[in-house]
């Protein structure tokens, strides 16, 4: 019984350093992804310098925020301000774990992974409002304050998406909810669950603080909103847990809706990876093409349309279900 | 004359601030935000400082607080000669610098009753409208970057830089241009420099219809614009206003067709106007003045063979000139609206009085007015529609 | 002209556009800015700019406004004397004027009395500094500056263009 816990416990110390490598090693590449696409998209080369055709420049990025001045503003609440970043990057280790990378990659096989997944992405949105609450900073406070409005609004929509593909799989275990879809793309949920797939995406959007939903750090009007007081680390934590975040939420959107490991021929990671990979991608071309929508456009986009789509989708999903 | 200043700082400041947020703080209401928009801003094109009054993200009072950029532009206009005087006018507005050259040239030559070549005013219309093009480029970009499109600056400027290599040639500048002088410009438009602009005019014709359909019919970018700051024509008539932001009102104005000068009465465009009052009538304004911009210079490079007469007048005014004794006011049509010169001359080496009359600084003016009850975000798109250059605010 | 053909004026010129820019220039005293402001706003005219000129007969402040339709520029002139620099505003009518008033209070000193805001506008805002004004020896007669025109009609007692057209005839 002994030996039998010891590995598991093992299994799972090894899952976590892993994540923990991968979620480093993902911060430099969607960097160094985001802005060579975005150099791209807007007529120019992107990275060049440091490093074959910039590879190496995430890597010197990150050196430069280690090296620079760790600036508490003046009258800002020490512990509170610190706390933020902590808090915003350390959770989304643990959502890494119920994912199923493989056939036998996965971090722990869990019965309430989908749930294990949304209850701890909320860690963000407290985490934002604490870092823009203690910086004694006004415009940190409205960015805050959008934040924790837009993190609270678009989980709803997203929970309601969620809801509609464990009513077909009737389980929220997420390595059978792949194992339950086929090897071909008419074979995968996006094909049963269409309008869930938009809702889900669009509040992935949303939740993540990405373009076109991008207010609470909206630069140009909030200076950088919530994160304006942060310098060197603190700014490098939030940067990094929100691309952790993003590959979070691309990677559930493929084992929901686009067959998780499965693919034609072969399954494995790859297929995994190529498609969370293209998710991600579409993240970063829309980021870079569309304006930014006002906060209430935002908030309406979301109580009048997502919410409404995403609870007919579910009376329409319970509907063909109980037929 | 002591100023006796009207207004007191308050003795125990238990308000924080400097006179002017102070002074703004005390007409505040209750459980209200005071925030300072400025002068560090990414979308305040300039140094420019608005305190607002803020009711969660409504806003309830602004007040624009001037002078970051304040140079003192009239002074040194009694100080330098006549001559001296031109490269102030580039620095004036860097968006579009040759508009203020005009002005002021203009001014001078009406004053002392000289008579510019023929080919002369075409190498003027021809750089000042490339002037205007690279400045509605500028504005554009600079626009969706406060919306927050990130690309759309960077296809404006990679148009720019065929537009700053023409305009190299004749000017020798990039951006603060002071090519202008009292009869004439100063370098004529070589062989090279008249072909580049024939080649460019057919590109960029063809990169408009490229960002109509990229941005301008943009849903997302549509509702940031529509029915935002509305500035009904009695505002326009109040403040002053003039160029795109009274012309996005239905008010059909141009300094270029009402009070024509120099050969504009030659070419044939049209003066775009809209009837929406709003930020989204502004910018279609804009976008449209760029493609009339592109007919009138296509008129102006046909023409400037024809001209005759050289790049400047015969016996053109050294630098020790003196302009006879008295006054004389010019306006000009750019891109941001009415620049006006009211030159005053004494008889002297330097001018007697020489007052700017700027069209960003009347159309800021109101601000305070158009942005009350709207959101933060709001504020920012009306601000980007002004389509302010805060050195020419401030001079 | 119509507009003020029954206001009580100093003086009407009718000015050369090509030379000078400004189709009238009319002199008022300065208890009738206010109302003569009114009645250009109330013909459909807008406020281009308010600027002083520092001369030797005293403070001059311009008033210019153009039209958007019937192409008219006015320029309402107000002399006013050095000692008692001082003139009501016009920003209860044209809320533009605000602005304008307020620099021309911080490069000349005059004072715009109900002016809503008399704050410095452009110089810093307890500066008691009026960088325009012009040492008392270095201004000129108003007369040989100006450029106001043919005189259409005159108050009795305005000599102040008289001047430049005597010397003119001499």
């Amino acid at each position: 019984m002994t030996t039998f816990i010891n590995i598991q416990l093992l299994y799972l110390i090894i899952a976590l350093v892993a994540i923990m490598a991968w979620v480093g090693l993902n911060a430099l590449v969607l960097v160094y992804c985001e802005r060579k696409f975005a150099g791209h998209i807007q007529r120019r080369p992107g990275p060049f310098e440091v490093g074959p055709h910039g590879a190496l420049q995430p890597l010197i990025d990150g050196l430069k925020l280690m090296g620079k001045q760790l600036l508490t503003p003046d009258g800002a609440d020490k512990v509170l301000f610190w706390l933020a970043p902590i808090l915003s990057f350390v959770p989304v280790l643990l959502l890494f774990v119920p994912i199923p990378y493989g056939p036998v990659l996965t971090g722990m096989e869990m019965n309430l992974g989908i749930l294990l997944i949304l209850a701890f992405a909320g860690f963000n949105s407290l985490a934002l409002l604490l870092a823009g609450w203690a910086s004694n900073n006004k415009w940190g406070l409205l960015g805050a304050a959008r934040a924790v409005a837009q993190a609270v609004a678009y989980e709803i929509p997203m929970l309601l998406a969620v809801l509609g593909v464990a009513f077909i799989t009737g389980t929220l275990n997420l390595t059978e909810i792949t194992t339950m879809q086929g090897a071909w793309p008419w074979q995968w949920n996006i094909v049963l669950q269409p309008l869930g797939f938009i809702v889900f995406l669009v509040s992935a959007f949303g939740e993540t603080n990405r373009a076109p939903f991008d207010l609470p750090e909206g630069e140009s009007e909030l200076t950088a909103g919530f994160h304006t007081e942060y310098s060197s680390m603190g700014f490098g934590l939030f940067f990094m847990a929100e691309y952790a975040y993003m590959v979070v939420v691309c990677s559930v959107c493929t084992v929901l809706y686009l067959g998780g490991f499965k693919g034609p021929f072969i399954d494995g990671w790859w297929w995994f990876l190529a498609k969370t990979y293209a998710l991600l991608f579409l993240m970063i071309w829309v980021r870079w093409t569309y304006p930014r929508v006002r906060f209430d456009q935002l908030l309406n986009i979301n109580w009048k349309w997502l919410l409404p789509l995403a609870t007919f989708n579910l009376l329409a999903t319970a509907f063909f279900i109980k037929l | 004359m002591s100023s006796e200043t009207v207004f007191q700082t308050r003795a125990e400041d238990s308000i924080g601030g400097d006179f002017y947020a102070q002074h703004f703080q005390e007409g505040c209401e209750e459980n209200t935000l005071v925030l300072n928009m400025g002068p560090q801003h990414p979308s305040t094109h300039g140094v420019l400082r608005v305190i607002l009054e803020v009711d969660g993200e409504y806003i309830l009072r602004a007040e624009p607080v001037l002078g970051y950029l304040h140079r003192m532009h009239e002074k040194m206009g009694e100080v330098k000669s006549w001559y001296q005087f031109i490269p102030n006018m580039g620095r004036v507005d860097y968006g579009h610098p040759l508009a203020w050259n005009w002005a002021y040239v203009g001014a001078v030559e009406k004053l002392a009753g000289i008579e510019v070549p023929e080919r002369a005013e075409f190498i003027r219309v021809i750089t000042c409208e490339l002037n205007r093009l690279a400045s509605h480029l500028l504005w554009w970009g600079a626009y969706l970057l406060d919306l927050g499109a990130f690309t759309p600056i960077l296809y404006a400027f990679d148009d720019r830089e065929a537009i700053l290599d023409i305009l190299q040639r004749p000017t020798g500048s990039r951006l603060t241009y002071s090519s202008f002088r009292i009869g004439g410009v100063q370098t004529d438009l070589d062989e090279k420099t008249v072909q580049m602009i024939r080649d460019f005019i057919p590109i960029f014709r063809e990169r408009l219809p490229m960002y109509k359909a990229l941005v301008t019919d943009n849903i997302i970018l549509r509702k940031r614009v529509e029915g935002i700051g509305e500035m009904s024509p009695d505002v326009i008539d109040r403040y002053g206003c003039s160029g795109p932001v009274a012309r996005g009102s239905g008010i059909e104005y141009d300094v270029r067709r009402n009070e024509p000068y120099s050969i504009y009465d030659r070419f044939d465009f049209e003066v775009p106007t809209e009837d929406t009052c709003c930020a989204a009538g502004r910018y279609l304004v804009r976008m449209e003045e760029m493609a009339q911009t592109l007919r009138i210079l296509e008129q102006a490079v046909d023409g400037l063979d024809k001209a005759e007469g050289g790049c400047i007048m015969e016996k053109a005014p050294k630098p020790n000139w003196k302009a006879p004794a008295g006054e004389a006011w010019f306006a000009v049509e750019s891109g941001r609206g009415k620049v006006g010169v009211h030159v005053v001359s004494d008889g002297s080496k330097t001018p007697y009085r020489i007052k700017l009359r700027s069209p960003s600084y009347s159309n800021l003016s109101s601000f305070a007015e158009v942005a009350e009850g709207v959101l933060i975000a709001d504020a920012v798109s009306i601000l980007g529609s002004l389509d302010l250059i805060i050195p020419e605010v401030d001079r | 002209m119509t507009v003020f053909e029954h206001f009580r004026t100093l003086c009407i010129a009718k000015g050369n556009r090509a030379s000078s820019g400004v189709d009238w220039n009319v002199f008022l005293e300065r208890d009738y800015i206010v109302d003569a402001a009114e009645l250009l706003k109330y013909s459909g005219f807008h406020l281009e700019s308010v600027h002083a000129i520092d001369g030797a007969e005293g403070m001059l402040i311009n008033y210019l406004f153009d039209h958007f339709t019937q192409g008219e520029r006015i320029c309402l002139r107000v002399l006013l004397n050095h000692e008692d620099v001082t003139v009501d505003s016009i920003a209860g009518i044209f809320q533009g004027a605000e602005w304008h008033e307020r620099e021309t209070y911080d490069f000349h000193g005059v004072m715009f009395t109900n002016n809503p805001n008399m704050v410095n506008l452009l110089l810093p805002a307890e500066s008691e500094v009026h960088p325009l004004v012009k040492a008392p020896k270095k201004r000129v007669a108003l007369a040989e500056l100006l450029s106001c025109g043919e005189i259409e009609s005159q108050a009795e007692g305005f000599d102040l263009l008289n001047q430049k057209t005597e010397e003119a005839a001499q």
